[in-house]
């Protein structure tokens, strides 16, 4: 992965864990930032979360306020396939939204998925040859490869240059895109291998459940 | 061509008709732990699995209004898959019976007792058929596969895996390719029956087009000569160049199910978000512009391929627009829908799994990406 010469930052280790170890190691750790036995919710109440802690857990938080779960009042969002990768996804019905996503630890989380996705990748491009060249030293894949790490250098700044209080909405909507291209982009140099369950295409598909869940919602049309 | 004839209008309203009962067995499939022994029963699947049969072959042609319909021009077909996939759903209808791929190079490469063979099973009743080329190694570089069929005393013995196989894990037979010798003309085509103990069949778990795909492992299969596919034709029309140009009208169908899938998704997000959003309406008319767009550059390419069969860059061209469309869309209307619309909305969050796999059927984009530089070089003077 290409570093940015930079300042530590506070959310380089969970950014580490998603790129070292992938998605259920990163959501573990991203739900642990918030305390022990509490979930992060997103914007309209939604939780993406390894299943032994949605099972544990008693409160979720979202923008800084913590609420008792209900239990009664979940809608369990569970699918299939997020079942086979070990996670729950459920619905709580918060009361309020909240009024900004504040909230970046998603996208750090996501960038190092995409990091994560990106090595699989590497890895899988060098095994493989057309004639007698690895697959990994056509101009074409090398051309791919160079332009997502380009947009994950350009995120990475973009998070790291991003205001205290965390980027605006705007900023993160167009973060979580860009960050999905991304994943697409080097989806498609995977082949078809990127379409097996048990395979890289997995960590994408938990980055895009995560980005559904946790990234700011378009304006409503009032505010449009 | 963009406006359909009215012959073809019949048969596209005859399946927007039927088409609807897919989307609940899709999604009985796409949620089933292991969907590959789940098939379920719908009369759209089960009559498209004795059609796409060569005339001489066929017996019970489609009869809609007094129209006769065999589903072996690519336009027909076109015409067929995308409604089919708008209306209902490209996932069930790869996972369906019948000969859509196979069937295509047995009609190209098959003398007439082996295109017999073949068809008459098929339309005998429903059943599954594959075409097996994509190896563990890759699949784009289809000239450096690893099967081999090696001559033995009563014909051949056919050695090697195939992985990502179209119905692998539910066929009784298809069509293998396998090395006989170097370079393309070694590698030849045949009719192979899975029940031989020493050939094994199984599914593949995938995210998208789940229930569709398999593997398969051959170990000293035997292959009889008569199964080996252009005993009649001279080497290079046997041989690998000689079938190419079976793909191009499946490269149509491929994007056919990706303009279809982008519809669903399109009219799913237009159905689901409320009237009052102008805004994000004005962003599904943007999109529904493309689609047409799409749709008629693949008809394009259908009628095309059906004036002249060697027609590679308009296929590849459809396809590439279609793969990459597919993903747009589903992934607009998810955007549109969100939050959680991946899981509020799970038939959505179903065509955008499948969205990718369009990109890998019959040759991934930077495959397609080749025809057509191909075609542009050979009329562009200032490139040769
Ligand atoms: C839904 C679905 C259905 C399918 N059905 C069938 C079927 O019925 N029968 C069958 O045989 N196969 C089938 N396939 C497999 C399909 O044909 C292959 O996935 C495809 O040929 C690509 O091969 P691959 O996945 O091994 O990718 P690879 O060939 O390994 O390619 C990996 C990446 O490298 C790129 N690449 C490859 N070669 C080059 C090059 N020379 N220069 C630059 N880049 C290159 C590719 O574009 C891709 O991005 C199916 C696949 C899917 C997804």
């Amino acid at each position: 992965m290409l570093p940015l010469p930079a300042e530590p930052h506070p959310r380089l280790p969970l950014r580490d864990t998603a790129r070292c170890e992938g998605p259920r190691s990163a959501l573990l750790a991203f739900h642990r930032q918030a305390g022990p036995h509490t979930l992060v919710c997103g914007p309209a109440g939604h939780v993406l979360a390894p299943q032994e802690l949605v099972a544990d857990a008693t409160q979720v938080t979202m923008a800084g306020r913590t609420s008792a779960r209900v239990p009664a009042r979940e809608r369990d969002l569970t699918s299939a396939l997020l079942a086979r990768l070990g996670l729950a996804a459920f619905h709580f019905p918060h009361p309020q939204h909240a009024d900004r996503c504040a909230d970046d630890a998603v996208l750090w989380l996501r960038l190092g998925l995409t990091q994560h996705l990106m090595g699989a990748v590497l890895a899988h491009l060098g095994e493989r040859t057309v004639g007698d060249t690895a697959l990994l030293r056509q101009p074409t894949t090398k051309s791919a490869l160079a332009e997502v790490a380009v947009a994950l250098l350009e995120a990475e700044s973009g998070l790291r240059d991003a205001a205290a209080d965390g980027p605006d909405d705007t900023t993160l909507r167009l973060l979580h895109r860009q960050l999905t291209t991304s994943d697409e982009a080097l989806l498609k140099l995977l082949g078809a291998n990127g379409l097996t369950a048990a395979g890289p295409g997995a960590t994408a598909y938990v980055s895009q459940v995560l980005a559904d869940l946790y990234a700011p919602p378009l304006p409503s049309p009032e505010a449009a | 061509m963009t406006r359909l004839e009215h012959r073809l209008r019949v048969l596209q309203q005859y399946v927007r008709d039927e088409a609807p009962a897919l989307r609940a067995a899709a999604q009985e499939l796409d949620g089933h732990p292991d969907g590959s022994t789940l098939y379920p029963q719908v009369p759209l699947l089960d009559r498209l699995a004795t059609l796409q049969i060569p005339r001489r072959y066929a017996q019970d042609p489609l009869v809609i209004e007094g129209h006769e319909y065999f589903l072996t021009s690519a336009v027909e077909r076109v015409v067929f898959h995308e409604e089919a996939s708008a209306h209902g759903d490209a996932a069930l209808l790869l996972s369906a019976p019948g000969s859509l791929t196979a069937g295509m190079l047995v009609a190209a490469l098959g003398d007439d007792a082996q295109q017999r063979m073949f068809f008459d099973r098929v339309r005998a009743r429903p059943t599954w058929t594959f075409l097996a080329m994509t190896e563990p190694q890759g699949g784009s570089d289809a000239a450096n596969l690893r099967t081999t069929l090696t001559p033995c005393d009563d014909g051949f013995r056919l050695n090697g895996t195939k992985r990502f196989i179209g119905n692998a894990h539910r066929a009784p037979l298809g069509v293998v390719t396998a090395r006989t010798g170097p370079g393309p003309l070694g590698i030849r085509c045949a009719i192979v029956d899975t029940s031989h103990p020493t050939c094994s069949a199984g599914p593949l778990a995938t995210l998208g087009m789940r229930g569709a795909l398999g593997t398969l492992d051959f170990r000293d299969v035997p292959v009889p000569e008569a199964h080996l596919l252009g005993r009649h034709l001279s080497p290079t029309r046997r041989g690998m160049w000689g079938w190419l140009h079976a793909f191009n009208p499946l490269r149509c169908v491929a994007a056919a199910m990706g303009v279809g899938i982008a519809r669903a998704a399109h009219s799913y997000a237009r159905q689901h978000l409320p009237q009052r959003h102008d805004a994000l309406r004005r962003r599904l008319d943007t999109l529904g512009a493309r689609i047409r767009g799409v749709q008629s550059l693949t008809r394009h390419a259908a009628t095309a391929v059906d004036a002249d069969p060697a027609n590679a860059h308009l296929p590849a061209a459809a396809k590439t627009a279609a793969a990459g469309l597919a993903v747009e869309a589903t992934s607009t209307a998810l955007r549109l829908l969100g939050p959680a619309a991946r899981l509020e909305h799970p038939l959505l969050d179903k065509w955008a799994r499948d969205a990718f796999g369009i990109e890998c059927m019959e040759g991934t984009s930077h495959v397609q990406a080749m025809t057509v530089f191909s075609a542009l070089a050979r009329t562009d003077t200032a490139l040769r």
